[in-house]
């Protein structure tokens, strides 16, 4: 049973991804945690501008050919691209979402861990859809750029100072809702999946 | 007899080094060793092969389907064994537990079946006795044996190894030797080597690769025959050979135009690999 768990773990994150994502990961909810300590704006600031990054990283990293030790195998094998893809980006977001609502509640702000778990999916359909155009490392470093260029934009507008506002909401909503369907759209050329090598 | 492997000027570059240059390849069942110095583009090939790389031109054409093309790509992935240059290993996992993961990764979904599956692949490269110990507690032999049990899931129609010989001793790959010999009988199997006793002991056809070319295909008596006459021994490094080794008699034996009154001798693939190619590199100079 665990060798049979064992295995499919490693299907679906990727052999070596999961360390230095869990490193990336532990490293900004601490660090929003432990800033809470001294300032709450910085806290927020660290968590809306770092937190959304994360599943889409752990993708990325899943798909690396310096971390996943059996990547060319993987490559080589007949499982579906898709398919696989999908597996390791829920599993990421899922991760995400439990630490994120544990965040929330830990900085006695409930809705922000669920409002940065939206940007955060928002960025992840992002980065799955442009992983139809590029290699997923390149895809999820593509969409960090993004994020913050986002970010840095939305904080620079001044009177709009929180991206995760009501309008930010919606925004990233709708964002999700599109690359969901890009990526629906553009399926079968995300199956061509030479490119990962 | 049919043809397993289709190449038709098959280009791949990175950045501005090229790899491989207009490749064109025909391969029939049976062992075929792929020779050529450092940096020749074997590695380039072999993954072109595996279809884990698209060349930048060219059309490869496996097991009689287009590799180009998407449904026949992952057909071609379920009847394909392949053993990069570069095998890592999760950490954590058994012998079993890799191939088992393998398994999965090559559609086995019936948990019963992959387990036996996994059980005949283990026993078939000697390593049914070690199943349950951990990778990191294996010999490099025995995890070179395990890279080639993951590839020989499901006795797959073409395997393609990458220097799979490199870091045996000379009693594992004579037994590694056998084992290749046995699974060619059914298979297209095309071993990437540096070593030419590799060729001589278990290939039915050579291809050398020099600077991204393929500078000769063919059978390997055809190879060993290009360098007759080509070969002669002495005393001592005769500076008018194109190369030449120390034997274990002590004496040396060199390749290029031997000079009159020398003692010509049969030559073997090392011969014929080291006047090819470092005739194409005088020709080069």
């Amino acid at each position: 049973m665990s060798r049979r768990l064992t295995s499919n773990v490693h299907v679906t994150l990727g052999a070596r991804a999961v360390l230095p994502w869990f490193v990336l990961a532990a490293t900004v909810w601490t660090g929003s945690l432990l800033v809470d300590r001294v300032s709450a704006f910085y806290s927020e600031l660290v968590l809306l501008t770092l937190g959304p990054l994360m599943p889409a990283a752990g993708l990325g990293f899943s798909y690396s050919p310096l971390l996943d030790a059996e990547y060319e195998l993987v490559v080589a094998s007949p499982y579906p691209t898709l398919r696989l893809l999908l597996l390791r980006a829920v599993v990421f977001l899922a991760a995400t979402a439990a630490a994120l609502l544990l965040i929330g509640e830990g900085l006695g702000r409930p809705g922000l861990g669920a409002r940065v778990l939206v940007c955060a999916t928002a960025v992840l359909a992002v980065g799955l859809a442009a992983s139809t155009i590029l290699a997923p490392p390149l895809a999820a470093a593509f969409v960090a750029a993004a994020w913050l260029a986002v970010v840095m934009l939305v904080l620079g507008m001044g009177e709009l100072r929180d991206p995760t506002d009501s309008t930010g909401m919606a925004v990233a909503a709708a964002t999700a809702v599109l690359a969901a369907a890009v990526l629906g759209g553009r399926r079968r050329v995300l199956s061509t999946d030479w490119r990962y090598s | 007899m049919i043809r397993t492997v289709h190449l038709s000027e098959v280009v791949q570059h990175y950045g501005s080094a090229c790899a491989l240059d207009a490749v064109s390849l025909s391969l029939t069942p049976g062992v075929t060793g792929l020779l050529g110095p450092n940096g020749a583009g074997k590695t380039s090939l072999l993954r072109v092969l595996a279809t884990v790389q698209e060349p930048v031109s060219g059309t490869v054409s496996l097991l009689g389907l287009d590799a180009s093309d998407e449904r026949d790509r992952t057909s071609i992935r379920r009847r394909l064994g392949y053993v990069p240059q570069e095998l890592g290993f999760p950490r954590g996992f058994t012998a079993f537990g890799f191939v088992e993961y393998m398994a999965v990764l090559k559609e086995w979904v019936d948990a019963e079946r992959r387990r036996a599956e996994v059980r005949r692949v283990l026993a078939l490269v000697g390593l049914g006795s070690v199943a349950t110990t951990k990778v990191t507690k294996l010999s490099g032999g025995m995890r070179r044996r395990l890279g080639l049990a993951q590839a020989l899931l499901g006795s797959p129609e073409m395997l393609l190894l990458d220097e799979p010989t490199t870091g045996l001793d000379p009693e594992q790959r004579a037994a590694f030797r056998a084992l290749l010999l046995d699974v060619g009988r059914n298979a297209t199997l095309v071993v990437s080597t540096h070593q030419t006793e590799d060729v001589a002991a278990v290939c039915d056809r050579v291809v050398v690769l020099d600077d991204g070319k393929a500078v000769f295909d063919g059978p390997v008596p055809e190879f060993v025959g290009h360098a007759t006459g080509r070969v002669w021994v002495g005393d001592a490094p005769d500076g008018s050979a194109l190369a030449h080794r120390r034997t274990a008699s002590g004496r040396y034996r060199h390749v290029g135009s031997p000079p009159a009154g020398s003692e010509v001798i049969a030559p073997d693939v090392e011969d014929a690999y080291l006047l090819l190619v470092n005739a194409a590199q005088e020709v080069t100079r």
